[in-house]
């Protein structure tokens, strides 16, 4: 039991320390950046790692701890938007579908099954093919991507309340379903919430790389990570560098964020027992 | 029997649902494609004739049944930039995304299920956390930087693995191998890294179910046990799990082979994007999508007929 304990608090430990890193590095990056994260200096073009150029510059002589530093604030905020977007429309569309149940569930339901039917990259590929690139567009397409998971999650969550003696006590003092659907339940079922957002977040951060990296997300001069690794393909043999921070830096973004998840995820488990 | 029935009716919703959404997703394109297709100097007679050529001019509802009608027909009309049927490109490069995807399957089955059962006869807490931790890495990756880091490490050092293009199987078949490896293996890892642990669960809670303890008791070897009685009951839940993989895989595909240039389905769509060929992005969008849905149908019918608690339990 006690490993059990001890592998809780890693996830949960690990994740925090990783997302609470970059969070600070992005919060930096506003005010403060070793270079210009635009400013070109051909002279200075793929340069090794040096102390100087902590990871070296780019094909343009760009500082690539700089860009890195600009790109987590594209990250961030797709994230953000995702993840907002996926937990508002989640929830109501979920609350509604689980709360009242009957043929508007099976319908919302049969909705949101079609839409998880596409692999999400293909989905995110015809959204933005339609809607056209850049970062907003990038965030609103993952964030329609991100709305049925949590749609699910949520209505679990409505299923499993609705039917307990709290709910029963509202509805026989006449409280509007609208009230206790949000005021309610609602506050009952954040934990598993909580969890779906930050694999949402997750998600939402590797999508956006493979978009960006495709060249179908995030444009310049918006610095994004994913577009980065694109830039250094031709030269990843000679400035291997160039690929390796930012593709660590994705991961490592992404990794914390599944560790928060896994982490909250084993700690509300223990609650609940 | 109503289990399967009542699958067929959802598969059957399914389908509809997504080609409806992909019919309306393109029918709020901003512009007229029939102007963007002839540009701005053409002449009203001719962007008429066109129009109703493309069958535009007819009302929606017609439009998504046309659509429907020409999927099934493979007809899904022509690419604007190659003025060809938008079926007969997607074929042409089917060969080389279906031997990738089967190529990262094939991968990932020989690798997770072996190394699903070997982890799960060492269970301790410390391999616990360090295989949860391989797993969580393997779905933080993005599959492109897998796919650059094994060009980095192992295409620049074995010239048999090729890090860019592609060898046709009719060619060379040590060349096609060669040049699907190193995609096939990036579009894998991740995989492998999530799913060995379903295996690896499904053993050990088999394990851990009386018929297994019998068996022991009776005195049959360790081996016996495992491959021949747990191996056997755990690869039900396991198989669904690459029924989802599989879709996994197929994505996957769309981003490897811009890394390895692979000329595969995957391209045409990123190049249709880019060129705002929208006739070609429909179709391949359309056409996939069926094949997941397909897919995730198939596997559920398959889980149904192999455990029989499924079908009674109806």
């Amino acid at each position: 039991m006690s490993g059990r304990k001890k592998r809780k608090n890693l996830n949960l430990i690990f994740g925090l320390v990783i997302l609470l890193f970059f969070f600070i590095v992005m919060l930096i990056s506003f005010f403060y950046t070793p270079y210009d994260v635009n400013a070109i200096a051909v002279s200075k073009k793929l340069q090794a790692p040096s102390a100087a150029h902590w990871f070296g510059t780019d094909t343009f002589g760009r500082d690539i701890l700089s860009r890195i530093m600009a790109g987590t604030q594209t990250a961030f905020f797709v994230g953000a938007i995702v993840v907002t977007m996926g937990i508002v429309f989640g929830t109501i569309i979920g609350g509604i579908a689980g709360y009242l149940g009957g043929w508007i569930d099976e319908l919302i339901m049969r909705a949101v099954d079609g839409l998880m039917a596409f692999p999400g990259i293909i989905l995110a590929i015809m959204i933005v093919a339609v809607f056209g690139t850049g970062i907003v567009n990038t965030a609103i397409a993952l964030g329609i991507l991100a709305t049925p998971g949590i749609a699910r999650i949520a209505r679990s969550g409505f299923i499993q309340n609705k039917e307990l003696e709290y709910v029963a006590a509202a509805k026989a003092i006449g409280v509007h379903p609208m009230k206790i659907i949000f005021r309610e339940i609602l506050p009952n079922i954040y934990s598993p919430l909580i969890v779906a957002a930050s694999v949402a977040f997750a998600i939402a951060l590797l999508a956006e790389a493979s978009l960006s990296y495709l060249g179908l997300g995030v444009q310049p001069p918006d610095p994004s990570l994913g577009r980065m690794l694109k830039e250094s393909q031709e030269y990843l043999t000679s400035s291997p560098w160039f690929t390796l921070a930012p593709g660590l830096t994705i991961t490592l973004l992404v990794l914390g964020f599944y560790m928060l998840s896994n982490g909250i995820r084993d700690l509300t488990d223990h609650r609940s027992k | 029997m109503t289990y399967i029935i009542r699958r067929f009716i959802l598969l059957f919703v399914t389908l509809i649902f997504i080609s409806v959404i992909t019919f309306l997703v393109f029918q709020i394109l901003p512009g007229d494609p029939v102007r963007t297709i002839l540009g701005p100097e053409a002449e009203e007679v001719q962007v008429e004739t066109l129009r109703r050529q493309m069958g535009l001019d007819k009302p929606a509802h017609v439009q998504y049944l046309n659509l429907v009608q020409g999927f099934f027909q493979g007809d899904m009309g022509d690419s604007i930039r190659f003025s060809r049927p938008v079926t007969s490109l997607i074929m042409e490069r089917l060969p080389i995304t279906i031997s990738l995807a089967m190529f990262s399957l094939i991968i990932v089955i020989f690798v997770a299920i072996p190394l699903g059962i070997f982890t799960a006869r060492r269970e301790n807490k410390w391999s616990d956390f360090l295989l949860s931790s391989f797993t969580q890495l393997g779905m933080a990756i993005p599959t492109f930087f897998v796919g650059m880091m094994l060009i980095l490490f192992i295409g620049m050092t074995f010239s048999f693995f090729s890090t860019g293009g592609y060898v046709p199987w009719s060619e060379s078949v040590a060349g096609a191998i060669g040049s699907l490896a190193l995609p096939a293996l990036t579009i894998a890892l991740p995989q492998i890294a999530i799913s060995f642990r379903y295996a690896r669960n499904a053993i050990l809670e088999q394990s851990k179910l009386d018929y297994v303890r019998t068996a022991r008791g009776k005195g049959l070897t360790e081996a016996v046990v495992v491959y021949k009685h747990v191996l056997k009951n755990s690869m039900i839940p396991v198989l669904t799990v690459f029924g989802l993989i599989l879709a996994e895989v197929i994505a996957g595909t769309i981003v490897v082979e811009q890394v390895f240039s692979l000329p595969g389905i995957g391209r045409l769509l990123i190049t249709a994007v880019s060129y705002r060929d929208f006739p070609v992005v429909q179709g391949i969008v359309l056409y996939i999508a069926f094949v997941v849905v397909l897919i995730n149908f198939i596997v559920d019918i398959l889980y149904t007929v192999l455990d029989p608690r499924i079908r009674l339990k109806e």
